[in-house]
């Protein structure tokens, strides 16, 4: 009754080989745990094989629920660099600081990191070309110029924390500065909500080429 | 099915050209894949440019889960023969038939079951990761609380997804009822045929959600909660979609087998109780499947629109309420199998009449009746006094049925001549547990108890009672029952048993423990806690290692069994029901002519007449 009528016979049948079989199981197998395990190896491999491009000029930075794109620049000190910081996320803040080992705080479930302990701004002249929607800017170290005016946003003195501007759901800033002659290799975050979006994978590599 | 010796040559360098249905399936699944997701990237504006976005994996999804189902042998089997073609579908012979498209009920009963049971294995090799992680009272295995929830997630989702809602009704269901009812086929063989192959996919999918990130909402996806996740939860949504797709259809199909494909003389008041089982569980699934499935799609589209549904805007409680509408009846979907597996049992090795038939099917459809009336009690800190109390009351009405059910089985065992075997021992370890988690389950729907442990060990102890002390014992006492149905082979009472102990033991100490330690203040979804737990923790967490290699040893002697088992006669347990009638294992057609049905199948007095008589040789019912 399940039959179809064209179904062919017995003879006609071919079947594929066992061994073909349990090899490319194990294959699938084995692809999928490295791809769930050891997705970070993968990526830094093919980074080391294709490297990234030194960016210059124009670079669109987007913050999103939780990660940076890219989440990985290299940059050439000397360069003139107009960075365009755009939060993607429909409902959420987010901020971008740069920066090398950590503070933290002490709490119940050990010590929290609150912001980078290196800050990689210190002393760089920036300037903020245009803004929008943009929660506070704390400038700490570093000498920023603003050409909006009014300011939309709050300005947070120095001592206040790494420099990083906070942006609101769709908000975007704009600002210009010179690669300073800090070689090496820096990271960025979001430590907003007590470090919970660094965690959760908000965080990127910069790596500064000397001139 | 015999092949002919003399095409060797020829057959052999065919075999190797022939790809198996399974990998064409991950090829045609990856293709669809980048096909779609490549689309619906490029539609999008940013630079950089970003290749997998949030809208595009959902596109993408859709396209493997097509490109899966065609390269399993849909293509071949359903849509070409639909499109007017000639049907190129071979199926293959031996083992290989269970790697692809199969319209035979018995081949989809153990693809449900082997899929069922691979999502239990990497379940609990989730749920060894968070004992592991819970041995310390610190982040040690986990770097982060978001990869300790992300795990309690995909552990809970697949279990409750691929396992408890799969494997007694895809599996023993789709296997069985076509048997029991005396039919060759399943109402729509074509169309579980293609289900089937939504289970792995839909597990894959969860298992492969930390891709996307980590997100934090356990099994419930709770919005608006997961609006704060990473895009891992896409995953969530989309997965547990699939799995409860194939689950709805299974329903479709024992709903329908059920009803017009019984042999005759088979009335309603001799369908066997697993049969009356498979109804009522079917029934729950296609009431409640569809509800929850299309909150889950609210929640994927207030996901990636983003649509304001469950947020501030909109109505933050709205999703909870919504997924415990049908949260609470997929806890009776999971169990009423069960309870239709004691009676089917008890009485065959108690040779003995079941007691008060009747009242166990009435405990059976009103529990399903019931279970769509008692939702909130999952929710009792969001709610009033006065909201609280009718939920409390039906709470613990819906025992009242339950207890029919238990009933049957107790007054069937009274006096009865028990042999204990290892499907008795397991029956009765499943009563014994079930019994230990309905106890708990009391205290919860009473508001005062439920204030004070609510979210922490003691519910973890509470549900684990149920579902593994009810729905997994009983699905291993089904194994071991229906082994030589399956396969033509009997194991070993001795070793049966050695397994069975081993579990039973090992999962009393780890789990009786959890109440203790939930009321010393344990909470749920916390991988790091207080020192004064830790040594309680330690000692549950090898406990539960010891429990995970005891379904280890079940599985992998079950196994070895079905292949090289020493041979058994066809009727092992003198079983009257229908599908002992058939040869073991069944024939490609299980019932050379329709049997006709002339009485009840639960008569075990010694001089009683065979329920069915074979009828003529065509197979045309008489009456
Ligand atoms: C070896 C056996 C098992 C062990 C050791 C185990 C352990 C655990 C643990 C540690 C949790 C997390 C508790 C928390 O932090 O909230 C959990 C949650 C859960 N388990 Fe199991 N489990 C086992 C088997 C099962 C089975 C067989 C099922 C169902 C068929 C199941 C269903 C669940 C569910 C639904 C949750 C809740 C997940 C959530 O909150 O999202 N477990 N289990
Ligand atoms: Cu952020
Ligand atoms: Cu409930």
């Amino acid at each position: 009754m399940t039959d179809h009528p064209e179904k062919p016979s017995d003879e006609d049948q071919v079947n594929w080989s066992r061994r073909k079989f349990l090899i490319g199981m194990t294959g699938l197998a084995v692809v999928g745990i490295g791809a769930l395990f050891g997705r970070s190896a993968i990526a830094q491999v093919a980074e080391a094989v294709t490297g990234t491009p030194v960016n210059s000029g124009v670079i669109n930075v987007y913050t999103r629920d939780y990660s940076y794109t890219p989440s990985r620049m290299t940059w050439r000190v000397g360069d003139q660099i107009s960075m365009v910081l755009t939060n993607k996320s429909p409902n959420r803040f987010h901020e971008m600081m740069i920066g090398r080992g950590f503070d933290t705080t002490p709490s119940e479930f050990g010590p929290i990191k609150t912001q980078f302990h290196e800050d990689f701004w210190d002393g760089v002249h920036v300037m903020v070309s245009e803004a929008d929607a943009v929660d506070n800017l704390a400038t700490n170290n570093a000498v920023v110029t603003c050409n909006v005016t009014p300011h939309p946003w709050l300005i947070t003195a120095p001592g206040n924390g790494n420099f990083s501007p906070t942006l609101m759901p769709g908000g975007m800033i704009r600002f210009d500065f010179t690669v300073p002659n800090k070689p090496g290799t820096w990271y960025y975050g979001c430590f907003v909500q007590g470090y919970r979006h660094y965690e959760a994978g908000m965080q990127g590599t910069l790596v500064i080429l000397p001139a | 099915m015999s092949r002919i010796p003399v095409a060797d040559l020829p057959l052999l360098s065919q075999a190797s050209r022939r790809i198996p249905p399974v990998f064409k399936g991950f090829i045609w699944g990856l293709v669809g894949f980048l096909a779609l997701n490549a689309i619906v990237a490029d539609m999008s504006q940013e630079t950089p440019h970003q290749y997998v976005t949030q809208v595009s994996v959902v596109f993408g999804w859709i396209g493997a889960m097509l490109g899966w189902v065609l390269g399993t042998g849909t293509w071949e089997a359903f849509m070409k023969p639909a499109f007017g073609r000639m049907s190129s579908w071979q199926e293959p012979s031996g083992w290989r038939r269970y790697f692809g498209y199969s319209t035979n009920h018995k081949v989809v009963g153990i693809q449900y079951m082997v899929s069922s049971a691979g999502g239990f294995v990497i379940a609990g090799i989730a749920a060894m990761l968070m004992r592991i992680q819970l041995m310390e009272d610190h982040m040690w295995l986990f770097q982060f609380p978001q990869q300790y929830l992300s795990t309690v997630g995909i552990h809970g989702t697949i279990m409750m997804f691929s396992v408890g809602t799969v494997f007694m009704v895809g599996g023993l269901g789709n296997y069985l009822i076509p048997l029991m009812v005396g039919s060759n086929s399943s109402a729509f063989p074509r169309l579980s045929g293609m289900s089937v192959w939504l289970v792995p996919f839909g597990i894959l999918t969860v298992a492969f959600s930390p891709l996307l990130g980590d997100w934090t909402t356990g099994w419930r996806g709770y919005e608006p909660l997961a609006q704060s996740d990473a895009d891992g939860i896409i995953f969530y949504y989309l997965g547990v979609f699939a799995l409860l797709l194939s689950s709805l259809i299974v329903a479709l199909n024992l709903t329908a087998t059920i009803i017009y494909k019984r042999a005759p003389g088979l009335t309603w008041n001799r369908l066997p109780m697993y049969a009356w089982g498979m109804l009522a569980v079917s029934l729950l699934n296609i009431i409640w499947i569809p509800e929850i499935m299309m909150t889950f799609v609210l929640g994927l589209l207030n996901k990636i629109v983003p649509l304001p549904f469950f947020t501030a805007l909109g109505s933050p409680l709205t999703y909870l309420q919504l997924f415990w509408l049908f949260g609470h009846p997929e806890v009776y979907i999971v169990v009423v199998p069960a309870l239709a597996l004691w009676m089917e049992i008890i009485p065959v090795m108690g040779r003995k009449t079941l007691f008060a038939r009747q009242w166990g099917i009435i405990g059976l459809v009103f529990v399903m009746l019931f279970s769509g009336l008692v939702w909130a009690h999952h929710m009792f800190p969001t709610m009033r006094n006065q909201e609280i109390l009718p939920f409390s009351f039906f709470t613990e009405m819906i025992s009242v049925p339950t207890g029919f059910a238990y009933m049957v089985a107790i007054g069937t065992l009274w006096k009865s001549k028990l042999q204990i075997t290892t499907p008795t021992i397991l029956v009765l370890m499943s009563m014994f547990n079930f019994l230990i988690g309905g106890l708990t389950g009391l205290f919860l729907a009473d508001p005062m108890v439920n204030m004070q442990v609510h979210d922490t060990f003691f519910i973890v102890g509470h549900f684990h009672f149920t579902i593994i002390g009810g729905m997994v014992f009983s699905s291993l006492a089904a194994l071991y029952y229906y082994l030589p149905k399956f396969s033509g082979r009997m194991y070993n009472e001795t070793w049966g048993k050695f397994g069975a102990v081993w579990v039973f033991l090992a999962f009393n100490a780890t789990f009786a423990q959890l109440f203790v330690i939930g009321l010393r203040g344990m909470n749920r979804w916390v991988p790091v806690y207080p020192q004064y737990l830790q040594p309680m923790n330690f000692e549950i967490s090898i406990f539960a290692i010891l429990l995970g290699l005891g379904f280890l040893f079940n599985i992998v002697y079950i196994l070895r069994i079905w292949v090289k088992g020493p041979v058994c006669e066809e009727n092992p347990w003198k079983s009257k029901t229908l599908e002992w009638q058939t040869a073991s294992p069944p024939a490609e057609h299980s019932f050379a002519s329709v049997p006709r049905v002339v009485s009840g199948f639960y008569d075990y007095s010694d001089d009683c007449k065979s329920p069915s008589a074979p009828q003529g040789k065509i197979g045309i019912a008489d009456t």
